[in-house]
């Protein structure tokens, strides 16, 4: 069990003693005068717990650690089923998984809890849809790449926050919109041609 | 309807990464039902930081100088406009039909700052926000006023206490008074992507140093332009001023993470806020001349003609030789700092 670090002022990172915790105004730090408000809870004083040791298989014929073959099994992966010793054993929401399977997850997404960043295509169909529209020659590139992105990304995962796909149906009607422009520019241009000679 | 996962807390606010952020980050706060999410995003991208109430730790919100540096900012941006529309409009029973419309313009200008100090004023003081879990310390941005942190501050301390239980006053005594307490000090989160903490440079100035001396070569160009106007040293006041903002994008690069003294390194911000203002004033008293005589803008106009255009450039030429000046000596006790003289040996006596 190790200790928590002391609460440090931010602005001269001395170590606060009471007299400044949990206060309802503004305190002044005793070496630097920084106003400060601090609120501290129950977690500060809970010591940190140390990873637990694995065990050594002492019985022949004990179930073992898939991944240390010398370690005695304590529980079973619950995505793959593995057995894991304790030091194999990641502990999520009360749900135990392999350190493998836990950065499956996390890459491919399947462990919501886990995901840290996600890229939002809408927010980029939409820019791609908008930004062009000031040198309106780029949109004949832009207009079909803004609708590659919107369906190839349709069914991605937006934000993590809520999110519509509202800028995917805008993004779609003004790429439309511009390709049609570029089709109606392409048909005055080819038949006045045509008229022409 | 599904119900919202997420409830946001703040609106997002700039998270500062460095000096020049192509896609700066916002930062903002949302209410899980066991966690609260600081969700970092670029625009396309975002990022996310939970934060379980079972792990918080402590809050720690210091009150900062934020509110009454941007007073100051837009207050003087106000008193700058209203003062420039007295001198080139006089008192406001006095303007005619011509004079009107520069003069709105101008007064907008002022109206402007002035909205922005009322705004700043009504947020209240600002802060810096700390939330601590045990392996971790996290700024949150968008938590930089205090009234707003408090309020966020008072909807998650139900919720922490719920999952950690209560602590009160005489326990919070007696666990300071028993817990030991390590030396070690937390380990600062960095914003992912953000280069490891590197040591600060040693860097002596020297661009510092141009930029002063930048500064006071206007003070000649401008008296000759006073005295001798003509479109030649319109042109090199223009380039002047080019190569100013040239000199302080420079030092501003040059002076991050440097060992340089903070007064020294506020000379650029300063030079920067001026020649922004000066630009701001120029371009406000061009379209009043504008709107009062379209013909002006064929015209040139010399600044002994001008009364407004003389006391511009006189303030210019002032201002630039006090920021010179300051820079030049900050620049020179920043090297002396740096390199203290040595002491040459006191050469023994003889016979001792």
């Amino acid at each position: 069990m190790s200790p928590s670090p002391p609460v440090q002022c931010p602005a001269c990172q001395v170590a606060l003693t009471d007299g400044v915790f949990n206060q309802p105004d503004l305190r002044p730090c005793p070496r630097c005068g920084a106003e400060l408000q601090i609120e501290v809870f129950p977690a500060l004083f809970r010591p940190l717990a140390t990873g637990a040791n694995a065990e050594t298989v002492m019985v022949e014929g004990e179930s073992t650690c898939f991944y240390h073959p010398t370690k005695k099994a304590v529980q079973p992966c619950a995505a793959c089923g593995r057995f894991l010793c304790a030091l194999c054993d990641c502990e999520l929401h009360g749900e135990h998984y392999c350190p493998t399977c836990l950065e499956v997850g996390r890459k491919k997404g399947r462990i919501r809890s886990l995901q840290n960043q996600r890229t939002l295509y809408d927010s980029i169909a939409l820019s791609l849809a908008i930004f062009p529209l000031i040198i309106f020659y780029l949109t004949i590139i832009t207009a079909p790449m803004t609708l590659y992105v919107c369906f190839r990304y349709w069914n991605a995962p937006r934000s993590i926050i809520h999110r519509t796909k509202v800028r995917y149906v805008i993004a779609i009607v003004l790429a439309s919109l511009q390709l049609a422009g570029w089709a109606v520019g392409a048909y005055f241009v080819i038949s006045t041609l045509t008229a022409n000679g | 309807m599904a119900e919202k996962e997420y409830q946001r807390l703040t609106w997002p606010r700039m998270r500062r990464t460095g000096l020049v952020t192509a896609f700066a980050t916002r930062s903002s706060l949302w209410l899980g039902s066991d966690h609260l999410l600081c969700l970092d995003s670029t625009g396309y991208t975002e990022e996310y930081k939970r934060f379980y109430f079972r792990d918080i730790q402590a809050v720690v919100l210091r009150r900062t100088g934020r509110q009454r540096i941007l007073n100051f900012i837009f207050g003087g941006g106000a008193l700058f406009f209203t003062f420039l529309t007295l001198a080139v409009a006089g008192p406001p029973g006095t303007w005619d039909s011509n004079e009107l419309p520069g003069a709105i313009v101008l007064l907008s200008g002022a109206a402007f700052f002035g909205a922005l100090a009322l705004v700043n004023t009504l947020k209240g003081p600002g802060c810096t926000c700390d939330l601590r879990t045990a392996v971790q310390t996290e700024r949150l941005p968008s938590l930089n006023r205090l009234g707003r942190a408090r309020r966020v501050l008072n909807r998650l301390r139900p919720l922490i206490e719920e999952a950690q239980g209560r602590l009160a006053p005489e326990e919070l005594a007696t666990q300071l008074a028993s817990s030991t307490v390590s030396d070690v000090p937390p380990v600062i989160a960095r914003h992912r992507g953000a280069p490891a903490p590197v040591p600060p440079r040693l860097y002596s100035g020297n661009a510092h140093l141009i930029l002063s001396w930048v500064l006071l070569a206007d003070v000649p160009l401008s008296a000759a332009y006073i005295l001798l106007y003509s479109q030649w040293l319109e042109l090199m006041g223009v380039l002047l001023l080019l190569g100013t903002a040239a000199c302080v994008i420079v030092a501003l690069i040059k002076q991050h993470n440097s060992t340089l003294p903070p007064a020294l390194k506020r000379l650029p911000w300063l030079v920067l806020g001026w020649t922004a203002l000066l630009v701001m004033a120029a371009i406000a008293y061009g379209v009043y001349l504008v709107l009062n005589d379209p013909s002006a803008v064929d015209r040139d106009v010399s600044p002994l003609e001008d009364p407004v255009l003389l006391v511009m450039t006189m303030v210019s030429a002032l201002v630039s030789a006090i920021l010179g000046l300051v820079g030049l000596k900050l620049v020179r006790e920043a090297r002396k700092t740096m390199n203290p003289p040595q002491i040459a040996p006191r050469e023994a006596a003889p016979g001792a």
